[in-house]
């Protein structure tokens, strides 16, 4: 049976265009077994809490093509619809320091904390954790240095969308980020 | 709600923290999450304020500049 739809979505009241892209200045990542996030309200998609179990890690990529994007699934067999976040992110210049950040992403289960050009925080990982999905280096002008994608695996999908962490304000909210560094 | 421990210098309404991209008002520093405020500044000095060598950077504006303990 199809799960009823009881919310309303009012008319878009944002004046102006939203800013797209993300701010490579503020993303930070975390062992997903460190954090753990407050509840998530169903009407705005906002946890108002974290709590990190070690320092946030400020993990600044380039700002050219740095991107993300959420790519939703639904399982033919089970009907179980997941999600899959990859996060875009580059480092310019083919270096012993890139190859070693690359390294240093291998392996991991991550949540990554990045805050849009429009001012929210958006988080990926909770249910499930990223990893190094896929890594290409390269020396011509345009594709010069490491090209990496945060992601999950494809055994392992996230259960729920990203959410936004929204505490009291945007000031307040980068204020509890960088406190948590 | 506890007393604040801090307020903006010289009774500023707001003030923009070198580093810190949105603006900070003296409610920020009387609210619960005053605290997480004074932490960022202070990790931002050490980012901003200081040279490699550790020493503070000469004309920078930090902490000290725009805040102030509550007596």
């Amino acid at each position: 049976m199809a799960c009823s739809l009881t919310a309303v979505r009012g008319p878009l009241s944002v004046c102006g265009s939203v800013a797209a892209g993300l701010n490579e200045l503020h993303h930070w990542l975390i062992n997903r077994a460190d954090i753990s996030f407050g509840a998530i309200s169903a009407s705005t998609g906002r946890a108002t809490t974290f709590t990190a179990g070690s320092a946030l890690l400020p993990w600044n990529f380039d700002a050219r093509g740095f991107q993300f994007s959420e790519e939703m699934t639904t399982d033919a067999n089970t009907g179980a619809q997941t999600h899959k976040p990859v996060l875009t992110g580059r480092f310019v210049g083919l270096s012993g320091a890139n190859r070693a950040s690359v390294q240093q992403l291998k392996g991991t289960n991550l949540v990554s904390i990045v805050e849009t050009k429009a001012g929210a925080f958006i988080v990926n990982g909770r249910t499930a954790g990223l990893t190094l999905d896929t890594n290409v280096a390269g020396s011509t002008s345009e594709a010069l240095g490491e090209v990496v994608t945060l992601s999950t695996s494809e055994t392992n999908p996230e259960s729920e969308k990203y959410f936004e962490l929204f505490m009291t304000d945007a000031a307040t909210t980068l204020a509890a980020l960088i406190a948590a560094e | 709600m506890a007393q604040p421990k801090y307020k903006l210098k010289g009774d500023k309404k707001s003030i923009s923290y070198p580093g810190f991209k949105y603006e900070v008002t003296e409610d920020h520093l009387k609210g619960e999450h005053a605290e997480n405020f004074i932490a960022a500044f202070k990790k931002l000095d050490k980012k901003f304020g200081e040279g490699p060598d550790g020493k503070p950077k000469p004309g920078y504006k930090g902490f000290d500049f725009y805040i102030e303990e509550v007596k």
